[in-house]
């Protein structure tokens, strides 16, 4: 009896640790990997620690003067390559999606011809406070030929849709 | 059991402190897009002027459905002027509960730069809070500029319930911006739904092109800060 009632207690904790290890450690482990990383999420007004394990908000040199907009010859200094960089990366990042690749092409070479006047945020109906409402129609304002508006359009769908099927399919 | 009995606990405990979220309904919440990145680049003005509409386009493709309105601040209407002006007089509805906003400006450590120039994120939020009905009704600042986390303590202070933006230069907008949207509206945390825009490989991936491309300063993890757990349905006040 003595011996029964050991055998049980053993496995009493030998079965859920082997569980554990076997189902939990692995999951955990993956979702550290992919999904969460260190130091997301920090709380209200606490400082950002860079990756340099320094402090972002330590770091500030160029702030404008209080209530003064930067001149224009400064902003040109100041707006950094960096963005432009980042910028032909995310379109680079873009043209991954696939089937995207031809309509980015197509729009990009577009715009490069054109000054502004074909394509253009500039095109939608603005208040008074300069807010414009976004709506079905706002494409076909923002873009005066229908090729490269069905173009943009099926580019957005792609974008949203491949968003979509990445995250049903949890990546 | 232990994880699932510790939140059972946490539930609990938020709920007996009375900080249960609030609903806010679709049409009790209305969004802005503010973008204007096109101004200070005169080099490669066509790839501004594409991710200027991308996210105004890309925000309507995704969100449309589930905001009473989506307004776009663009172009040379972007100051900060019509910023505060234009986000006072949507304050003003009643019905109105909740003001989301989705800035894609440049910027630089606790600056953002507007159509007109940059502005120190302070004076920003002080130009928030001298509107007395404003700041009740900010709720989520979602960001692209660069730097973002370093401008998320003065927009808190101005009044927003939760702020995300990216640790240093943000380079993964083709992916973090359609993912947060997406998460979001499909009703999960911000907290989560950034976590989704952080995804490791394809942060790292959009940090790597653009270190390569020869500049170091680029981290586009984004970091939220203030009510993390805000949903597209809640609010804490």
């Amino acid at each position: 009896m003595n011996v029964k009632y050991r055998i049980i207690q053993y496995l009493a904790v030998i079965i859920p640790s082997v569980l554990f290890a076997y189902f939990y450690e692995p999951q955990r482990k993956e979702i550290e990997g992919t999904f969460i990383a260190p130091g997301r999420n920090v709380p209200s007004t606490k400082p950002v620690e860079t990756a340099g394990g320094g402090n972002a908000l330590d770091e500030i040199s160029d702030a404008p003067a209080e209530g003064e907009p930067l001149a224009g010859t400064e902003l040109e200094k100041i707006v950094p390559d960096a963005e432009t960089q980042a910028g032909l990366a995310y379109v680079e990042s873009l043209r991954q999606i696939p089937d995207a690749a031809p309509l980015i092409d197509d729009i990009v070479e577009y715009m490069k011809e054109d000054d502004g006047a074909e394509f253009s945020l500039d095109q939608l109906d603005y208040d008074e406070n300069g807010l414009a409402v976004i709506d079905a129609n706002t494409n076909k304002k923002m873009i005066k030929d229908p090729e490269i508006l069905a173009k943009w359009q099926k580019l957005m769908q792609l974008i949203a849709a491949n968003q979509a099927q990445k995250k049903a399919d949890k990546l | 059991m232990i994880r699932t009995i510790t939140m059972l606990a946490l539930s609990l405990a938020f709920a007996a402190t009375g900080a249960q979220a609030g609903n806010v309904a679709k049409s009790e919440r209305e969004l802005v897009v503010v973008s204007e990145l096109v101004t200070h680049s005169a080099q490669y003005r066509w790839l501004y002027r594409f991710m200027e509409a991308s996210g105004v386009s890309l925000a309507w493709e995704t969100l449309g459905s589930e905001y009473r309105t989506v307004y776009a601040l663009t172009g040379e209407r972007a100051t900060l002027e019509n910023f505060n002006r234009g986000l006072g007089r949507l304050a003003e509805n009643g019905e109105v509960k909740a003001l989301d906003v989705f800035l894609h400006l440049h910027g630089g450590p606790k600056t953002l730069y507007f159509r007109e120039g940059g502005y120190a994120t302070e004076d920003i939020a002080r130009r928030l809070t001298e509107s007395s009905l404003l700041p009740s009704k900010l709720r989520l600042a979602y960001s692209t500029a660069c730097y973002g986390a370093s401008h998320a303590g003065d927009l808190l202070a101005g009044g927003f319930e939760a702020v995300s933006g990216s640790r240093r230069v943000n380079t993964n907008g083709a992916y973090d911006y359609p993912a947060v949207l997406t998460s979001w509206r499909a009703g999960e945390t911000i907290a989560v739904a950034q976590d989704w825009g952080n995804v490791e490989f394809f942060r790292r991936l959009s940090d790597d092109i653009a270190s390569t491309m020869g500049f170091g300063d680029v981290d586009s993890y984004k970091d939220v800060f203030g009510a993390s757990e805000l949903t597209i349905g809640s609010s804490n006040r």
